[in-house]
């Protein structure tokens, strides 16, 4: 599951904010390495939860996310806690 | 050209270029009070007169460099056609801001980032006089109100959307918020396609190397036709980057 969501993650990022393949490591920083800024880091949650067809309801531990790694991380974290839910209810 | 006589030119070319950039530079400061008192009686805010002289001044320096820097100008009557709109430049050179007055409309509001304002020696203070805009580090809700207010005085909106100037003249990365304005505004993005001032002076660079820049004022971008999409202000920025990757492409 890892691979595909990384690929998602590249793949719109990508096509979103017009990134090169080179550009998508895992230890590319988002801001510094990426030149997103603050405007653009919003688009990329709303561009994320389209890719993911799901809401991010945690926005506060967006803070945390540096790097793509930390992007794919959270997106796999989160389908986790959501099919967790499902599973309990 | 033999090289003896192109070096010839490149000199003269720089002690004419950068002698008219001192004396029209100057001058201009020298009757900037005055202007700006004229600018008052005829009831222009301090801002629009900054704006009106500033226009002015570069275009005196425009064509006073014409010897060395000619210009091909293409389609400038859409800016008028279309006001107020929100102009996207490409961004090469410092020469780019004088060639905002190679079209007719005066009141223009410009996106800077943050370094001008503090780093430039008497333009810090001016464009702050003009109301440009800071927007390195500045909120979005704030930039979005000043330009409100400008679009409701009739003024374009003018930004560099690739952030920096580009070293090689490449087109680089569009950053969204110019295009994020557009659509809040709602109002057309003009893409203004500059090519080669970096050819003349590039960043970095302190000689001016003689020839010939290019500016075409495109059709008009409405943001209304992105209103379906989740990120309208990303579909208008691919559309009009698109436009510049054309024009850049096609002209010769």
């Amino acid at each position: 599951m890892a691979d595909a969501i990384w690929a998602t993650v590249t793949q719109a990022m990508m096509e979103e904010f017009e990134l090169e393949p080179a550009q998508m490591r895992p230890e590319a920083r988002i801001k510094e390495d990426l030149g997103l800024d603050s405007l653009d880091v919003v688009d990329m949650v709303i561009v994320l939860e389209s890719a993911f067809d799901f809401k991010i309801q945690d926005k506060a531990a967006l803070k945390e996310i540096v790097t793509l790694s930390d992007v794919a991380d959270f997106i796999a974290a989160t389908i986790e806690a959501e099919r967790g839910q499902a599973a309990n209810g | 050209m033999k090289p003896a006589a192109e070096a010839a030119r490149l000199i003269a070319a720089n002690i004419w270029c950068w002698g008219c950039l001192a004396i029209i530079s100057i001058a201009a400061l020298a009757a900037a009070p005055l202007w700006l008192l004229a600018g008052r009686l005829r009831g222009w805010s301090w801002a629009r007169g900054v704006r009106e002289g500033t226009w002015l001044y570069a275009r005196l320096y425009l064509a006073s460099i014409s010897p060395f820097v000619r210009l091909d100008i293409r389609h400038a009557h859409r800016v008028a056609d279309f006001a107020p709109a929100v102009w996207a430049v490409n961004h090469q050179s410092w020469l780019d801001l004088y060639l905002m007055s190679a079209q007719p409309v005066r009141n223009i509001c410009i996106l800077i980032r943050a370094w001008p304002f503090r780093r430039l020696f008497f333009f810090g203070p001016l464009m702050r006089l003009a109301g440009y805009v800071p927007t390195e580090g500045a909120d979005f809700g704030g930039i979005l109100e000043q330009c409100r207010r400008e679009i409701a005085d009739g003024a374009a909106i003018l930004g560099y959307p690739e952030g920096t100037r580009s070293r090689d003249g490449s087109l680089g990365r569009f950053h969204s918020g110019l295009f994020k304005l557009a659509v809040e505004l709602n109002r057309p993005v003009i893409p203004v396609v500059v090519r080669h001032s970096g050819r003349i002076i590039p960043k970095g660079s302190f000689i001016f190397r003689p020839g010939r820049i290019e500016i075409s004022y495109e059709a008009p971008v409405e943001p209304g036709q992105f209103a379906g999409e989740a990120l309208p202000h990303g579909g208008l920025r691919r559309c009009v980057r698109q436009d510049f990757q054309r024009v850049l492409h096609d002209v010769v």
